[in-house]
């Protein structure tokens, strides 16, 4: 347990100890349990029956069908006569306030959670994370007639008053095109980006009756008002009767939960907003009645649009990935961390490079997210919940110390684009190796597998997971926000695919199998998804990221160590040693090395004060890493950790051969190549 | 921790005679400390426990780990709390005065949290489960749980230290 675990338990306890608990409680819940009105535990036990497998379907059918009439928008539409447009009408903004006024509290605490489906709901403010941007708004008192929640789920919010009034908000993940639109069985994203309702309307024969740029909570926002006309044809309604055309998708972040395409059913006009969300998918409104006048259900509707406030725009459910930009032949954007996921083809700009990937059907379980935030997305297979495929990008990899380390953060010394230098900086076995083409650009695949050699790795990771290494950083440009090293565990055979993005830092495909001996894994499953990723334009990993790849130089000189004295044999640690280079690099250097109290794990540094020329001067570190694997000392690749004057922040590694024989007190000969890189940005 | 899983394995032990006074005296006081160290508010931690305890009541017969199923509810009242206070954006309660300097810093950024990173953090630090039994309260799959508390140890390690 680290000091951060102790201290935190330590802390919630003393925090837990401040709670006091009321000693009458018990009263209070007998009381309650016994108020309890029998009357609702009877519908709670039919509604119980009714999420039986023998009824899903009539509920589902009846979910649609409410949709169905339902869908897309609450209208404002200006009158004839140059009255005022309520969507005209000055809209209250979100107030974020860290230290609200006690006034502001209470007009929030004033807001209550919309009450469950079902449920009639008073007139009054009303907040929900249905859509996944925090929204409150008012249920004007307008009608003698109650208002009900038809629907309240996590993606969309349905009201009205008697039977035949509803408007509907929700995220728009798309809209369907002519033959979608009249297709019973359509699922999944449309063909039509979600903040493109005129395309719709012209592509389905809409009638168009009314058009405006209105605001709306204080946002940019499309109002249309259509009709579908009698001979439109279609009839896509769930059991309804045409003519009926579907108009748009749930979110595309939302597509496991709620495939149900929203629908026009009748020839009756229905008035849709738009409501821009910047770079997600747009607010819809929707707003339809079948028993009273249109506008008079708008008139009846204007207070509740007018009141409504948004929050900062945000994807349809946290961590969702659905962006305007990555719109388009009907990929879908996965869905959020913990959400399940089918086979098909998915979008992605978590990487900040645009990326498409199928998810096979190879495999009879399917996947699972475990992660999809800026930076990267991670996926486990729920066939054994063991194996995994991560997309994300190369920002760096740790050397032998830092990849040992039990708190690492932070950029490692080894550049991104430098796999090799990863595997031999730790001794990593390579199991197979080529260089590939993935999504049509360059690529190095690695097969590997640790060295499970005591010494060989570290036993940081969960217990289920030893022995472990830290492998490498994300982007260079998220280590600020997303501190957390790449964990490397378990004695299994792992896959890497490192893409070559240019200038940019590379995108990383890694996967990791089941068992040590897998291939079929890698082969039935893996492979497919590499193969079928597709690349937009090299990008940073964030917009006007700065982290690049950096260009090496390679020098050379030879070393001349001049050790002298014998070192201690009961005491040889730290070790101390002076030396001269000569060749391009010209200057001196102090050796200094530390041991594990069993002499099991040597580091050592080497500190140059140099002149390279053509380069500038300064001092570089090199530090290399020696563990006893049994027979012996296992070195690996000498990397830079540190550098000041003209090669602050400079990464690189070095290779060097000896030339003389080295003991101590003995003046030894060796040829050192380093590879150097400036900083990254 | 300790106090938790013992009164916990008391209401087990009662089997089908077990009763919800017995849960209650067997787990109030903890159900309150958990739920006031999830949202920090006394008043709306007592709420929820009442709440939930109303809840059990409706199914007790039917339970067969009345305590668990108590605990689960309870982490889910207090989830949807935060998630309201994320919406309406009310200010976070302040922090008790006699907290240690430690305490109080904690306090504080675990306010900053996200919901389900604070969640995971109390369930594992405070109560003392395995990610595989988080998993099961708050129903994610465990790597999602090993994810979310790895991610936030990262946060707390930053916030904490700066």
């Amino acid at each position: 347990m680290s000091r951060l675990e102790h201290d935190l338990e330590r802390d919630l306890r003393q925090i837990a100890d401040r709670a006091t608990p009321s000693p009458d409680a018990w009263a209070s819940i007998q009381q309650r349990v016994a108020d309890q009105d029998p009357i609702k535990e009877t519908e709670i036990i039919m509604l119980m029956e009714n999420t039986t497998t023998r009824r899903r379907w009539p509920l589902a059918a009846a979910a649609a069908a409410v949709l169905a009439l339902v869908v897309a928008g609450i209208a404002f539409a200006n009158r004839d006569g140059g009255e005022e447009s309520p969507a005209d009408v000055p809209t209250p903004t979100v107030v974020v306030d860290p230290q609200p006024e006690p006034d502001a509290i209470d007009a929030e605490l004033a807001a209550s959670p919309v009450p469950p489906e079902g449920a009639q709901i008073p007139p009054g403010r009303y907040s929900t994370d249905a859509f996944g941007v925090p929204a409150t708004f008012e249920v004007p008192d307008v009608t003698s007639e109650p208002w009900t929640v038809f629907v309240d789920n996590r993606e969309a919010i349905v009201l009205g008053y008697g039977a035949n009034t509803f408007v509907a908000i929700k995220r728009i993940g798309s809209f369907y095109d002519a033959d979608e639109a009249r297709d019973p069985s359509i699922t999944g994203l449309g063909s039509i980006p979600p903040d493109d309702i005129d395309r719709w309307i012209e592509a389905n024969g809409m009638s168009l009756d009314e058009q405006s740029d209105v605001t709306v909570a204080d946002r940019d926002t499309k109002y249309r008002r259509f009709t579908l006309p009698a001979d439109a044809g279609g009839a896509a309604c769930p059991g309804g009767s045409p003519p009926c055309l579907h108009i748009a998708s749930s979110s595309a972040d939302q597509q496991d939960f709620n495939p149900f395409p929203t629908t026009l059913q009748t020839a009756l006009p229905t008035s849709v907003w738009i409501v821009e969300l910047g770079e997600f998918e747009p607010l819809g409104i929707s707003a339809y009645t079948a028993d009273v006048d249109h506008q008079a259900w708008l008139d009846d509707l204007a207070p509740l649009i007018q009141s409504i406030e948004l929050g900062e725009p945000a994807p349809a459910v946290e961590g969702g990935t659905a962006r305007l930009s990555t719109f388009g032949d009907a990929a879908l954007a996965l869905p959020a961390a913990g959400q399940q996921v089918e086979a098909g083809r998915y979008a992605s700009d978590a990487v900040g490079v645009p990326i498409e990937f199928d998810l096979g059907d190879g495999q009879t379980a399917p996947w699972t997210v475990v992660t999809d935030e800026p930076g990267g997305i991670q996926l486990i297979s729920d066939e054994t919940g063991r194996e995994f495929v991560a997309i994300g990008r190369a920002g760096s990899w740790y050397d032998a110390v830092e990849a040992r380390a039990e708190d690492t953060s932070g950029l490692g010394s080894i550049p991104g684009d430098d796999i090799d230098g990863w595997i031999e900086a730790n001794g990593v076995i390579v199991v197979d190796a080529s260089d590939v083409e993935v999504g049509g650009r360059d690529a190095k695949y690695r097969l590997v597998r640790l060295d499970t050699t005591p010494g060989a790795t570290a036993e940081f990771c969960p217990p289920e997971e030893v022995p472990c290494l830290w492998a490498g950083s994300g982007s260079a440009d998220l280590i600020d926000d997303n501190p957390a090293p790449i964990p490397f565990g378990r004695d299994r055979v792992q896959a890497l695919w490192l893409v070559d993005m240019g200038e940019f830092e590379p995108v990383v495909v890694f996967a990791a199998a089941n068992l040590d001996d897998d291939g079929p894994w890698f082969t039935d499953v893996v492979q497919p998804i590499v193969d079928s990723i597709t690349f937009g334009e090299p990008a940073p990993v964030v917009p006007g990221g700065t982290a690049r790849v950096p260009e090496r130089v390679t020098v050379s000189a030879t070393m001349t160590v001049n050790q002298t004295g014998e070192r201690d044999p009961e005491n040889p640690w730290p070790l101390e040693r002076t030396g001269e280079l000569t060749g391009d690099i010209t200057g001196t250097y102090t050796a200094s090395g530390i041991s594990s109290p069993n002499s099991s794990e040597i580091t050592l540094d080497w500190t140059m004060d140099v002149t390279i020329d053509g380069l500038g001067s300064g001092t570089l570190t090199l530090r290399s890493y020696w563990f006893w694997s049994g027979d012996g000392y296992t070195t690996t690749a000498d990397h830079v950790v540190g550098g000041t004057g003209d090669f602050a922040g400079w990464t690189g590694f070095g290779t060097g051969v000896q030339t003389t024989d080295f003991g101590f007190g003995n003046e030894f000969h060796a040829d050192i190549e380093l590879q150097l890189a400036p900083p990254a940005n | 921790m300790e106090e938790m899983r013992h009164t916990e394995t008391v209401a087990v032990r009662q089997g089908p005679a077990a009763t919800l006074e017995v849960l209650y005296r067997a787990e109030y006081t903890g159900m309150v400390r958990l739920a006031y160290t999830l949202i920090g508010n006394n008043a709306e931690a007592e709420e929820v426990v009442q709440d939930s305890f109303v809840e059990v009541s409706g199914r007790f017969d039917e339970l067969d780990q009345p305590g668990g199923y108590l605990r689960t509810v309870v982490v889910s009242r207090c989830r949807s709390v935060l998630r309201r206070r994320r919406v309406m954006n009310l200010h976070p309660p302040d922090p008790p005065p006699d907290l240690t300097p430690e305490a109080e810093s904690l306090w504080d950024v675990l306010d900053h949290l996200p919901e389900h990173h604070r969640v995971v953090v109390v369930l594992r630090y405070y109560c003392g489960f395995r990610a595989s039994e988080i998993a099961k309260i708050i129903d994610l799959p465990a790597a999602t749980v090993r994810s979310h508390l790895r991610r936030a140890l990262a946060a707390l390690r930053k916030e904490l230290s700066s």
